[in-house]
């Protein structure tokens, strides 16, 4: 599904260029579930970022689907992100002033969907995700697992083919943590959805079906 | 779109504070504008309220000393039977006269007018006939066109009051019609007449006479101004060949009857403006400020947004619409602030502008929308930066979930220090604008007026009428004696006198004069002098100091004036060939005819030699008066004894009080009733209250002004605080450190008030060279200083020091009690 060919992330400071990543070389296929792992710094977040299209300033060779990334202008990357990635943060970030259904709306607003058949999109996701009863209220009126898996179902609200979590349990307790790897799973194995998740637990990592390891920006175990 | 706009709603009623700030900091911007743009629609972009009315214009005389002058009604006569780039000429004139009503008698302003005013002006008569050629001409039955609110107010709106026969200044005149209600003209004019019938008895019909008449004109379809001016000048030209006693010097020249109105308030007007500008210009510096302060702790919303797909395009629409709904809740408020503040301009604006239309300030559709257009580019000009910066900004930061504030940076200086110093900048201009006018007036109050105007109550008596007058020219002076001694009776009357050119007043009238002991200048080089008509004791009661010789005793010889007389050139020429009529001249006439030498005991003369009109004998010399105001270069002046001059005019009464000269009415009323029970008291003011009416503009602007600039002051002020208190907010994790690792209080109060007030002075510094080289466009605001004025300068400085140092200080004080152990912990 996605392809990564010598892939290196600079960030130019005034001591001299920090790399982020270096010469990564990776395939994820379609349906796989792939955890990311490493220490504090390892670049695992800036990898994440790339693969969701939200880092443009990368050197080297990106393939998704069919597409060459690399050569693809700002625009259009923008449109291929939106057709086909959905994003899951450690820190669920839900926009505050937003109920939980204007939540799961926002991206199809930007996607052009129909007021009509985005509200209809919206109550389907609810009800799929079992949170109809929290429809109205604020983030803030909600638990930490509640925020995640409205999280969840917000990324997943546009169908997309690619899910990218980056530490999608961080911030909840074990019980919680557990039933989101659970729904991953689920997504996973009956939907056909595509996840690569950036964990530090073996535990939630055990949930996928291969972990690629980072240290010091460079892929040491894939 | 709908979208957006309710996220909007959604955020401000999240943040009422922020929101009430920002609606009210716009509509106090937005407010000033509107109401000064109200003024400016209804003085100069409202059309005048006659059809066609670019093709109205004031044809004018010139000569040297006066370049608009008042047109000489013979001339006009001829300018009529010579012109082809008019479709029709009037000339009208403006005086009140005593109408005998069924209510009693009153003294209404009458326009005497010839036959086509109305038809230039296109007014029609809303009750009778219109004023036709054939009134309009000598000998005719004087008719009479009544005003809409004189024919409700002394006839009741009597429909059968057309044909009833009124005595205007003792003459019959008879109804003729009523005019419309919607009838305005620049100059009122309670009741109308035709001219031409009391041409005579006015002095109208000698040439040399240009007494307060004034011409408009309608051009002929397809003839420009130019044309039109190239044409009159020409008929001028040889009319000045034709008759050289009367009109050598003197050319002619129009210009457009708006541009007449409004052209002595433009520039005022537009400083106004400049000065709302500069306003709405702090404010929305503010507004940007706080929404850019906001932007830092919405840059995660943003990212999130970014990341689930929303575009530049979608966040800077959200954005925008934001600031779009905060512009209109501004200039909704500001409308309303707006509308009360054309209420409060409409009773406070000096005459100047209510005579032009400033009566009518108020909202209409073009204000609306100026307020509404106003309001949106204000929107767009506050909020674009902040969103554009907010969309283009990395989401990867926020979504990382670091809690770092990225903001736009000018080498060492950040975007929001910048702006605070341009609103320093911009405020302290104001407020040395506002201080260099102010320093004017104090300036101003310190000119000698030349009289001493404290305890001195002025008023009008109606004279007995012309017909009266023409019966007993002597009586009428006889009159005027006999009144004021009846008024000096009074035990709290120090001195009390009659005068006809009253300083500060526009009720003057000047002649020009020669020397008959000198070569006659030539006539365009004439000087013209004021002429006063006085009772004996005038220098007393208005405190004018006599320099040298006598003022006059109330015993001058009396010249033979046969009754019944017309009151013509030759006829007066005739009754004083043979008599000096005794005269008291100010210093600086004497100095300007007699340079060097004593005038005492010189002639003088009226008019021009050939002319043989009347002699004057110098018996005194006094001070000199601000005649036309204080600001204005002192006139010569010459007076001459009623008894011996009895000129048809209305004349001021001039009280000199023992104690309060308002308490004075009373009894100066009952002396009136008692000697003339027929006349009527008006036009009653203290003398002070007619001086300050003189600067009465000037204060009016220089009050604006000041106000523009103590709210300039205060945003500034909001300004200097959010940014500040937004700094030190950001800044608390530093602090803490600083203070762990041993900062005492005092080196953080010396940190953060030192950063704000350098802003302040670099803003005051830049704020200062602005000043200077705005100080040239207020120039004609100002008196006896330049735009270099260092009690001005430092005026303003002051209190934008002190305002900006208590903003400093308070986020200042706030940094001091910083916890460390809390602030490390926060972030």
């Amino acid at each position: 599904m996605l392809t990564l060919r010598h892939l290196s992330r600079v960030y130019p400071l005034k001591s001299g260029p920090y790399f982020a990543l270096r010469n990564i070389n990776l395939e994820i296929k379609e349906g796989e579930f792939v955890s990311i792992m490493g220490p504090s710094g390892s670049g695992k977040s800036t990898l994440l970022h790339i693969l969701g299209l939200h880092d443009s300033e990368w050197e080297g060779e990106y393939q998704f689907a069919d597409t060459d990334v690399h050569r693809l202008g700002k625009s259009a990357r923008a449109d291929l992100q939106k057709k086909n990635i959905g994003f899951i943060f450690q820190a669920y970030h839900l926009i505050d002033d937003l109920t939980v259904a204007e939540n799961l709306e926002v991206p199809l607003s930007y996607r052009n969907v129909p007021r009509k058949e985005r509200q209809a999109i919206v109550c389907d996701t609810l009800d799929r995700f079992h949170i109809v009863g929290k429809r109205d209220l604020f983030p803030s009126q909600l638990s930490g697992g509640q925020q995640q898996l409205v999280g969840v179902a917000r990324a997943l609200v546009a169908h997309p083919t690619l899910l990218l979590a980056d530490e999608p349990t961080g911030n909840l307790h074990s019980d919680q943590g557990h039933e989101i790897m659970e729904l991953f799973r689920k997504l996973n194995r009956e939907d056909g959805v595509t996840i690569v998740q950036v964990t530090h637990s073996i535990e939630n990592a055990d949930y996928g079906s291969r972990i690629v390891r980072l240290a010091d920006g460079m892929l040491v175990n894939n | 779109m709908f979208q957006n706009l309710r996220y909007a709603l959604r955020q401000f009623r999240k943040a009422p504070g922020f929101t009430a700030v920002v609606i009210l900091t716009l509509a106090l911007g937005l407010g000033a504008n509107t109401a000064i743009f109200g003024i400016v629609n209804a003085t100069f972009l409202r059309p005048l309220p006659y059809p066609e009315p670019a093709q109205l214009v004031r044809v004018h005389e010139s000569s040297r000393q006066w370049p608009k002058q008042s047109v000489s009604y013979p001339n006009f006569l001829d300018w009529q039977q010579a012109q082809d780039v008019f479709s029709a000429l009037a000339i009208y004139r403006t005086a009140s006269a005593k109408l005998e009503t069924p209510q009693g008698a009153e003294r209404p302003t009458v326009g005497y007018v010839s036959a086509d005013f109305f038809t230039i002006l296109g007014v029609r008569a809303a009750l009778g006939r219109d004023l036709a050629p054939a009134d309009d001409t000598e000998g005719a039955a004087p008719s009479v066109w009544l005003g809409h609110e004189l024919w409700q107010r002394s006839f009741g709106g009597a429909a059968d009051v057309v044909g009833r026969t009124l005595r205007l200044e003792g003459t019959a005149v008879s109804v003729a019609g009523v005019l419309p209600a919607s009838f305005r003209f620049h100059q009122q004019m309670d009741l109308v007449v035709p001219v031409a019938p009391f041409a005579a008895q006015t002095f109208l019909k000698m040439r040399s006479n240009h007494n307060g008449t004034e011409v408009v004109a309608r051009l002929k379809p397809g003839v420009t101004p130019e044309i039109a001016r190239t044409q009159i000048a020409a008929i001028a030209a040889r009319l000045a060949q034709d008759y050289p006693k009367d009109n050598a010097g003197i050319s002619a020249g129009l210009l457009p009857l708006q541009e007449q109105y409004t052209s002595g308030s433009r520039n005022t007007l537009f400083l106004l403006f400049g000065a709302v500008g500069m306003v709405l210009l702090i404010a929305c510096v503010n507004i940007a400020n706080m929404l850019l302060a906001r932007a830092g702790t919405r840059e995660r919303e943003m990212a999130i947004r970014t990341s689930l797909g929303a575009t530049r395009g979608h966040l800077l629409r959200q954005l925008l619409t934001e600031s779009l709904v905060l512009a209109a809740g501004g200039g909704a408020l500001g409308l309303l602030l707006g509308a009360w503040g054309c209420e409060l301009a409409r009773r406070l604006m000096p005459w100047e502008l209510q005579a032009i239309g400033g009566g009518n300030v108020g909202l209409d559709h073009r204000v609306v929308l100026f307020s509404a257009a106003l309001a949106l580019l204000t929107g767009l000009g506050f909020g674009v930066f902040p969103a554009w910066r907010l969309a283009r900004h990395d989401p990867n930061d926020a979504l990382k979930n670091t809690r770092r504030f990225v903001r736009t940076r000018f080498g060492r200086l950040h975007l929001p220090d910048l702006l605070v110093v341009a609103q320093v900048g911009l405020a302290l201009m104001l407020l040395v604008g506002a201080g260099l006018m102010i320093r004017s007036l104090w300036l101003l109050s310190r000119v000698p007026s030349g009289l001493s105007p404290e305890r001195v109550l002025t008023l009008r008596v109606s004279p007995p009428t012309m017909e009266e007058y023409r019966r007993d020219p002597l009586g009428f002076a006889r009159y005027h004696e006999e009144l004021v001694a009846a008024v000096q009776a009074l035990p709290e009357v120090e001195s009390a006198a009659f005068g006809s050119s009253l300083p500060f007043t526009w009720n003057t009238s000047s002649s020009t004069v020669f020397a008959t002991d000198r070569p006659a200048p030539a006539p365009e080089n004439q000087p013209s002098a004021y002429s006063h008509v006085v009772t004996p004791d005038y220098f007393r009661a208005m405190g004018i100091p006599l320099r040298s010789g006598h003022g006059f005793d109330g015993h001058e010889p009396q010249p033979d004036m046969p009754p019944n007389g017309e009151l013509t050139e030759k006829a007066f020429v005739e009754i004083y060939r043979n008599f000096e009529i005794q005269c008291v001249v100010s210093q600086r006439l004497a100095e300007m005819l007699w340079p060097g030498e004593d005038a005492l005991g010189r002639l003088l003369q009226m008019g021009q030699p050939q002319m043989n009109l009347p002699r004057f004998r110098i018996v005194g010399i006094v001070g000199n008066t601000a005649q036309r105001g204080l600001d204005q270069e002192v006139t010569p002046e010459f007076y001459v004894p009623i008894r011996q001059f009895p000129m048809p005019m209305t004349y001021h009464l001039v009280v000199r009080s023992r104690q309060d000269p308002a308490a004075l009415l009373g009894s100066v009323r009952q002396v009136v009733k008692t000697v003339a029970p027929n006349e009527t008291v008006y036009d009653i003011k203290v003398m002070s209250e007619r001086i300050a009416e003189r600067s009465a503009g000037r204060r009016f602007n220089t009050g604006l002004f000041a106000f523009f600039g103590a709210v300039g002051l205060l945003l500034s002020a909001i300004g200097i605080y959010g940014v500040l208190a937004f700094n030190v907010g950001r800044r608390t994790r530093k602090i803490g450190i600083r203070m762990a690792l041993g900062a005492r209080p005092a080196d953080v109060l010396r940190e953060i008030l030192g950063s704000g007030l350098l802003l302040v002075a670099v803003g005051a510094a830049l704020g200062s060279l602005g000043a200077f080289a705005g100080a040239k466009l207020i120039q004609s605001q100002l008196f006896g200083l330049s735009g270099i004025d260092a009690y001005a300068y430092l005026a303003a400085a002051l209190p934008l020091l002190v305002v900006a140092g208590a903003a400093c200080l308070l986020p200042a004080r706030r940094a001091t009690r910083v916890d460390p152990l809390v602030a490390l912990r926060t972030e």
